[in-house]
């Protein structure tokens, strides 16, 4: 069984029509790589994190940031070594090593892939699977492409939940007089049977899983019905003029930044 | 004239070799019968193959497993023995061992949906019967729960409920009842032989329940079948007691019974716990006063969903309770990560405890956390085996059967003699004499057994003392003068 993402709860982005939140969603991440200064990025960022915290609660938020922290500190540190333009900041034997455009580039790419990670968890944190898979459908794709989708997309969270299974698994099986404090080798030699436990039980997951759906049918050559349905679109037309709303505001916080940065040139 | 709904002509099956594991033959041509609205049990020990029967009638085995399968299936006189799983769903209903494996989506009125869109039934349709079903096992409030939330027993009767709308002409049930309340137990037995249901239950032991429907009674063995038709009862309980599936007499560990007033061997002692989960709001597990004493064997038993499972949970450190004290003896308190490591938890699902390649990596990662040489570790791992009836030391782990994981978990846990051993939901997918075996192979005079276990009848036998849990709390503790009435408790799971 899959442990979920969803975050069950009643707030306007939960009650958003689930196909007016993937357009936002795809519209967030064509944001997120523009080439806009790391300033505004950053302010698009902290606006969806606000969001974020107040319909899934800051651990959702937290959890996020968490999972792809090593991401981000890598592209911090690494993005600069590659961008050598411009002012420098570090120089070595009278070459440049770290600039002021590297730097920046390194922010923009962390604050570009933390954005996209926090909007994504903001969509599944707020749709339902059952939800995600009406909204795929009603843009053309199959049902059972939809549901590949779906459960692709909470594999990583039931793998987390079966790590979190063995870990408890392997903490009931150690020893009392065992030091509580352990170094880095020590913990990283231990982790290896956890891993190893952890991607036995995953892979095993698979042919479970196809076994399961052939079982409750899927394969069949009938005409597949389903038990929920969206609303007609005659029926969201608040949802329609809300995600028109976004995309308008979307282009004007575009065009007054590009007038900006264009002022701020002439200056 | 008798009609045949369901039969085997010499069926032959062998899972495939894996390296330093060959296969043996799990079916040797296997001829079985089955008339049209009876109910048969078809029982075996673990790892006799029930699941794999279960799952070659669904059309599963071998197209998802691999293997050799010989002989044929009718179905109604129709040869099956080559169809897919999804062209059988209205003949034959199958409800898995291990409810994890089976439940997917995230509502449990969606979980009962899939088959029926599945089989293009029309959305009005579809939610009457969702709603109907639900309500025949008494889930009519879970519509939009969602299943990680549930208990295992209540998982079991959200996978009946989704039989019950589908309503298949056969019904496999594969070790579905030992974790269920008897009431369930009774509302579904009761409604498959009124509505004239052909009906096979496979399972490790023989439930009171059984007595009351059951036509036919198989005994798998050593790739064979060997078939019952009683007349009565004693006919089939002899028939189970020859093959060495129910002991001759439940042999109690020596306890301590008698002494429970006093309190030099106390391992244990809990006040005033609370304990709610994050997600799941409406149920909170509160105990005032709790001890756990050497040398004494507790039952815990209580309906589905009354906090078992989170109540062992809470006792092995897996879960921080919100208020309250653990204690030791002296007083001293106890933190989850003491608790951990003094407290053996054999987890309801083996599933969750069982990971790694082989059984002797299994049994070994405890003892090398302890430090043992690699000499004591051979010894300890060969003892094991043979005192659990464990498959080889290479087998891997993760082939074998539920019923045999179940072994499997209690044999590292008598490796790393815990002081308390919880075992949940211990007797499911096994049989009475392999339930007794292990508790008395766990049980020591300095060991306190807590057995969370839906079998009152063996508990009965086995336990000093049984505590009835209800909605999160102790409602009652029996203690062993008070197991003839248990009208309480028996009262509340009817």
């Amino acid at each position: 069984m899959f442990e979920d993402i969803y975050y069950p709860g009643n707030s306007i982005i939960h009650r958003y029509d689930p196909r007016m939140k993937l357009i936002v969603l795809i519209e967030c991440v064509v944001l997120f790589f523009f080439h806009i200064p790391v300033f505004c990025l950053s302010l698009y960022l902290v606006l969806i994190m606000a969001v974020l915290i107040l319909t899934a609660g800051l651990d959702s938020l937290l959890k996020a940031i968490k999972a792809v922290l090593p991401l981000l500190i890598l592209v911090i540190f690494i993005t600069p070594l590659f961008n050598r333009n411009g002012v420098p900041v570090i120089e070595i034997l009278g070459k440049p090593v770290i600039t002021v455009s590297g730097i920046l580039d390194g922010l923009r790419l962390a604050v570009r892939f933390a954005g996209i990670t926090v909007a994504f968890t903001l969509y599944f944190k707020t749709t339902n699977p059952e939800s995600m898979v009406l909204s795929l459908r009603w843009f053309g794709i199959s049902f059972n492409l939809s549901l590949i989708i779906t459960i692709s997309m909470r594999y990583i969270p039931y793998i987390m939940g079966v790590y979190r299974n063995v870990v408890d698994a392997h903490k009931l099986r150690k020893c009392c007089n065992e030091s509580r404090v352990k170094g880095f080798v020590y913990k990283f030699k231990n982790l290896s049977p956890v891993l190893i436990s952890v991607l036995i039980h995953s892979i095993k997951k698979i042919p479970v899983l196809a076994m399961v759906l052939e079982k409750k049918g899927l394969g069949r050559h009938n005409k597949r019905t389903s038990y929920l349905e969206l609303k007609k679109l005659k029926y969201i037309f608040t949802d329609i003029l809300i995600l028109l709303a976004i995309t308008a505001i979307i282009f004007l916080s575009l065009f007054i930044m590009d007038l900006g940065i264009n002022f701020l040139n002439v200056l | 004239m008798r009609e045949i709904a369901l039969s085997l002509h010499n069926l032959y099956f062998k899972y495939p070799d894996y390296p330093d594991f060959s296969s043996h033959i799990l079916f040797d041509s296997i001829n079985l019968e089955i008339e049209k609205g009876s109910l048969s049990i078809l029982i075996g020990r673990p790892d006799s193959g029930k699941t794999t029967l279960s799952r070659i009638l669904g059309g599963l085995i071998p197209r998802f497993t691999g293997g050799e399968l010989k002989g044929e299936i009718f179905l109604n006189g129709k040869n099956i023995t080559n169809y897919k799983p999804y062209d059988l769903i209205k003949d034959i209903g199958l409800v898995f061992q291990n409810p994890e494996e089976e439940i997917f989506t995230t509502r449990c009125d969606t979980e009962i949906a899939f088959a029926l869109e599945s089989l293009g039934m029309a959305k009005d349709r579809i939610a009457e019967k969702v709603d109907n079903s639900l309500g025949a096992v008494g889930m009519q409030n879970y519509k939009e729960k969602n299943p990680v939330y549930l208990s295992g027993g209540e998982k079991k009767k959200l996978l009946m409920a989704s039989l019950f709308a589908v309503d298949p002409d056969i019904w496999v049930f594969d070790e579905v009842f030992e974790e269920l309340d008897p009431w369930i137990r009774k509302i579904v037995l009761s409604y498959v032989v009124k509505k004239k249901k052909t009906v096979v239950i496979l399972t490790s032991k023989w439930l009171d329940v059984y007595e009351e429907f059951a036509d036919r009674l198989f005994i798998l063995e050593s790739a064979k079948l060997h078939s019952f038709t009683g007349d009565s009862y004693n006919d089939f309980s002899k028939a189970i007691r020859l093959y060495g599936l129910v002991p001759e007499k439940i042999k109690k560990p020596a306890s301590i019974s008698g002494e429970r007033n006093k309190n030099a061997g106390i391992l244990l002692k809990l006040r005033g716990l609370r304990f709610s989960y994050d997600n799941k709001d409406d149920f909170t597990v509160e105990i005032d006063s709790f001890k756990l004493v050497k040398g004494e064997i507790t039952g815990l038993i209580g309906r589905n969903g009354s906090g078992k499972s989170t109540f062992a949970k809470i006792l092995c450190g897996l879960l921080d309770h919100n208020n309250g004290i653990i204690t030791d003896k002296t007083g001293s308190s106890l933190s989850p990560e003491t608790l951990n490591r003094s407290v053996g938890y054999l987890f309801q699902n083996p599933d969750f405890q069982i990971f790694l390649p082989t059984v002797e990596e299994e049994l070994k990662i405890g003892l090398k956390y302890l430090g043992k040489s690699v000499q004591e570790m051979d010894d300890a791992v060969s003892k094991a085996i043979r005192l659990f009836d464990l498959p080889k030391a290479s087998s891997p782990a993760s082939l074998i059967s539920y019923g045999t994981k179940r072994k499997l978990q209690a044999a590292i846990y008598y490796l790393l003699h815990r002081s308390v051993i919880i075992l949940d939901e211990a007797d499911s997918g096994l049989s009475i004499s392999d339930l007794v075996s292990l508790v008395n192979n766990l049980y020591s005079e300095d060991t306190a057994l807590v057995v969370i276990t839906h079998d009152l009848d063996t508990i009965t036998r086995l336990a000093d003392r049984l505590i009835f849990m209800e909605k999160g709390k102790i409602k009652k503790i029996y203690y062993q003068d008070e197991f003839t009435n248990l009208n309480e408790f028996r009262s509340s799971i009817r």
